[in-house]
């Protein structure tokens, strides 16, 4: 179930919020999690008992820990356990066939590709399941005694399955103890309009423009420059739209709920370097490699050669956390390189350059970086290259057309999250507070109305995260 | 002491949206509504059943959420909302209708060539096996005819391409161009506006472009009486778009009284064979679809009996355009029998003999006769 459908907003969300102000606090983290498990399960009504089992493991080596507290070695065993499992449930679920698929071919074997489906938002829950069990070891967070507390932490269903990874001492506390008031509600119901509108008004009108022209590539059709450039314009504002938009929608639902969610997503196409940008693009993420993965791996202190490498296996890995394909590894290797690169030689003479000039490369190196991203051998990546350079010419009455039937989206794309929307609004809020004040509960309604139109015979509603 | 609750803008936006949210399941689950849309022309999903079976497939899930689009409360009116806002984002072309400012034109895509050979060879095949004579008409959309009205570089087939290739890879077949006809009366209002058939001057021209072929002296449209039977016509193009930002349109009912009237129709429905009353359908004129007046809805087999003075007889395989165009052709023929391979399992064999009839024609849309691959039905042996 997306958050952008009929059924979540009028059905689930209506009901899941209703039974959860009416019930006492003491039960508020059984609907959390009884709402998490049916909204997991209406999406994969098999693997929900895959999540089951993940949080009991964690939960379990959660407890195991703090019983042991003076035993190293089974505390140690009980995070090997924990990490073990979570990567292998990782390994067969995402990845087996793709590396059935590359061993077959490498050595010409024949071996038996299981080809199972991948369980929804798996890569999203066990980092935030993983999360606690190697906290809880490190000594910075504490042991969760209920196990309903626990579920209800990684069941959420407002981050369960497109993010933000929010990790368990960030709302270790919340958990506990929270206050849910009309005043939140607001809050949260005025960032969910946000999110939705970015998803519904934005991600999902401008999305049909590079799926047409992904197809024709993919399909050999050979595309001049202006289209090509369109469409992969178009893709870099789709994704932008549609996971920030999921990100808001998660925070806004989590202040309804009481929560306080980590930010996502800060303007990352306003960077004025691509390491900037990693600061800015799915910021939740990033901080789970860089706590996880880089630091542990010795981070940047001993030494060029060793920070380089610890640089390059953290992206490779982000980049194969977004899919088990070549192309996505390739993806994180080519942020790996720019980032090594910026750090080590471009970014003395970056810091000389124009503003507008930094936020050119930073752009155009990210819109390069979405040819990989969506284009899924060498071969597609070559091509979709060329047609930008011109292989295919320059324009044809077609590029015309897309131009001129999606010109005004494009506008607001580049108005929205070149962060110039939202500076005119807080200039706005300065001058005139209270007029901006009204605004707001008009916007909800007016967002939902909007989009409600576009959700009750939507043709086009992707959701764009099934390989994460 | 209590804090006094002050209705700060953040508690309206709070109490606004719950109002808002909570009011869905209301609307969809406890306002009764009819099965079917009559603007969107289509039937709602009805709830599903719910067992472990449809669980684990999620067909549950899926259907459920398909009900619940359906059954949201003013459905039709959200669509029509849908299509302002697209088009004030400068969308041209919105669930494949281009929107003109004075037209609905239904956007074309480019033919399955695998199907278009399977047809072709299906028409040769039947050609040579029918004893009188074969013959072909294509008819253009109105996306071909009003071509450059469209946006600047619009896609749509291009379909009097197709047409010529498919003329010059047929034999033993008489080919019917109505193409030049069309266009060269695209002024006259030839196709609906909200609708995707051609309108009864649409078909006129059908009619006339056939008669030099078939062998008969086509009436001249002026010669008709023509009743405006409704002005309030919003066809199929409409239902997709749910835009009234062009006019309604009217139809049009053409009689010659001078000439023979037909005596009797019968329908065969796929089981059984019932008589109608005429070539109208007029309780079509009080619903939705409209265009229904003429013959009724699709069915696979229909004759027509006239008493015109001629012992000729027409077989047509033919889609809903053939509706508008039988009145006309029914006065040159003592029978037509009209087949539609669509929604035939068997060969219409089984229901009449073809050895009876002198011509056959096959009279297809583009849309129609690229979209979908049944004309090969039309060679499928009849059970002994």
């Amino acid at each position: 179930m997306v958050f952008s459908s009929i059924t979540f907003l009028y059905v689930f969300l209506a009901v899941v919020l209703f039974l959860y102000y009416i019930f006492p606090y003491r039960r508020k983290n059984i609907i959390l999690m009884a709402s998490g498990f049916l909204f997991y399960a209406w999406g994969e009504p098999l693997y929900v008992f895959l999540m089951l089992f993940s949080t009991l493991l964690d939960y379990t080596a959660g407890r195991v820990m703090d019983h042991w507290k003076e035993n190293p070695r089974i505390r140690k065993a009980a995070l090997l356990t924990s990490v073990i499992i979570n990567l292998s449930l990782l390994a067969v679920f995402k990845y087996s066939s793709f590396l059935v698929d590359n061993i077959n071919a490498l050595f010409g074997l024949n071996l038996f590709n299981p080809d199972l489906p991948l369980p929804i938002g798996i890569s999203f829950y066990t980092f935030q399941s993983m999360s606690y069990t190697i906290d809880l070891y490190r000594g910075d967070t504490k042991m969760q005694r209920n196990y309903i507390n626990y579920a209800a932490y990684v069941c959420m269903f407002p981050q369960l399955v497109a993010g933000p990874i929010v990790r368990y001492d960030d709302v270790a506390a919340e958990l506990e103890h929270r206050t849910i008031s009309l005043e939140k509600i607001g809050q949260g119901a005025f960032l969910f309009s946000i999110g939705l509108a970015k998803k519904v008004l934005i991600a999902n009108n401008i999305g049909p423009l590079w799926t047409g022209i992904k197809e024709a590539v993919t399909a050999g059709q050979s595309v001049p420059a202006v289209t090509a450039w369109l469409g992969i314009l178009a893709f870099t504002f789709q994704i932008y739209f549609d996971f920030s938009g999921y990100s808001d929608m998660a925070k806004g639902m989590g202040s309804m709920l009481g929560f306080t969610f980590p930010d996502n997503f800060h303007h990352p196409y306003t960077a004025k370097s691509i390491t900037d940008f990693w600061r800015r693009w799915h910021m939740t993420l990033s901080s789970w490699f860089k706590s996880y993965v880089y630091i542990p791996l010795g981070g940047n202190r001993h030494g060029t050669l060793k920070t380089i490498r610890n640089l390059l296996i953290t992206w490779m890995l982000t980049g194969f956390w977004h899919g088990a394909s070549w192309n996505f590894l390739m993806w994180g290797l080519y942020f790996g390189l720019l980032l090594i690169l910026e750090k080590f030689v471009l970014g003395k003479y970056l810091e000389k350059l124009p503003a507008a000039l930094r936020h050119t490369y930073a752009f155009l190196l990210v819109v390069f970086g979405w040819v990989f991203f969506e284009m899924e051998t060498p071969a597609l990546i070559g091509r979709f290259f060329r047609a930008m350079a011109g292989s295919g010419g320059f324009a044809n009455t077609y590029s015309v057309y897309l131009l001129s039937t999606f010109a005004i989206l494009l506008i607001i794309c580049i108005l929205a999250s070149g962060g110039w929307i939202t500076r005119l609004f807080q200039k706005a809020e300065a001058r005139f507070p209270t007029a901006l004040s009204i605004c707001k509960p008009v916007w909800i309604v007016a967002v939902i109305i909007a989009s409600t139109a576009f959700l009750v015979n939507s043709t086009y509603n992707p959701f764009l995260y099934l390989r994460f | 002491m209590k804090e006094k609750f002050k209705l700060t803008p953040a508690r309206i936006s709070g109490a606004l949206f719950l109002l808002l949210v909570f009011l869905g399941p209301i609307l969809i689950f406890g306002v009764p509504k009819p099965s079917f849309s009559e603007d969107e022309n289509k039937k709602l999903a009805s709830f599903p059943k719910f067992s472990a079976e449809t669980i684990l497939d999620k067909s549950f899930m899926n259907d459920f959420e398909t009900y619940s689009a359906d059954h949201f409360p003013w459905r039709s009116g959200w669509i029509g909302m849908q299509t302002r806002m697209l088009l004030a984002m400068g969308q041209k072309e919105i669930n494949g209708v281009y929107i003109l400012p004075d037209r609905l034109v239904q956007k074309i895509d480019e033919p399955d060539p695998k199907i278009l050979q399977n047809s072709i060879e299906a028409m040769n095949t039947f050609a040579q096996r029918f004893g009188g004579s074969t013959y072909l008409m294509l008819v253009p959309t109105a996306a071909e005819i009003y071509r450059s009205e469209l946006p600047t570089g619009a896609p749509t087939l291009m379909e009097k391409d197709v047409i010529d290739q498919v003329y010059s890879s047929v034999s033993q077949i008489s080919t019917v161009d109505v193409y030049s006809a069309l266009t060269a009366n695209r002024d006259s209002n030839i196709y609906y506006r909200s609708d995707h058939h051609w309108t009864s001057r649409g078909a006129h021209i059908g009619y006339s472009a056939l008669s030099n072929q078939l062998g008969f002296t086509a009436v001249p449209l002026d010669l008709f009486n023509v009743e405006h039977a409704s002005h309030s016509f919003r066809g199929s193009l409409y239902s997709k778009v749910i835009y009234d930002g062009v006019e309604a349109d009217t139809i049009d009912i053409c009689s010659y009284p001078e000439g023979p009237s037909v005596t009797g129709v019968s329908i065969f429905d796929g089981r059984e064979w019932t008589e109608h009353d005429g070539l109208y359908f007029r309780e079509y004129l009080d619903k939705k679809d409209k265009y229904s007046v003429f013959l009724g809805q699709n069915e696979p087999i229909v004759t027509i009996k006239t008493d015109a003075p001629t012992e000729n007889r027409l077989i047509i395989f033919k889609d809903s355009y053939s509706h508008s165009l039988a009145p006309f052709l029914a006065l040159h023929y003592s029978e037509i029998t009209l087949v539609d391979l669509r929604y035939l399992k068997s060969s219409f064999e089984n229901e009449i003999d073809l050895s009876r009839y002198d011509q056959a024609l096959f009279c297809y849309n583009i849309n129609n006769f690229i979209t979908e691959d049944y004309i090969k039905l039309v060679n499928l042996s009849p059970k002994s």
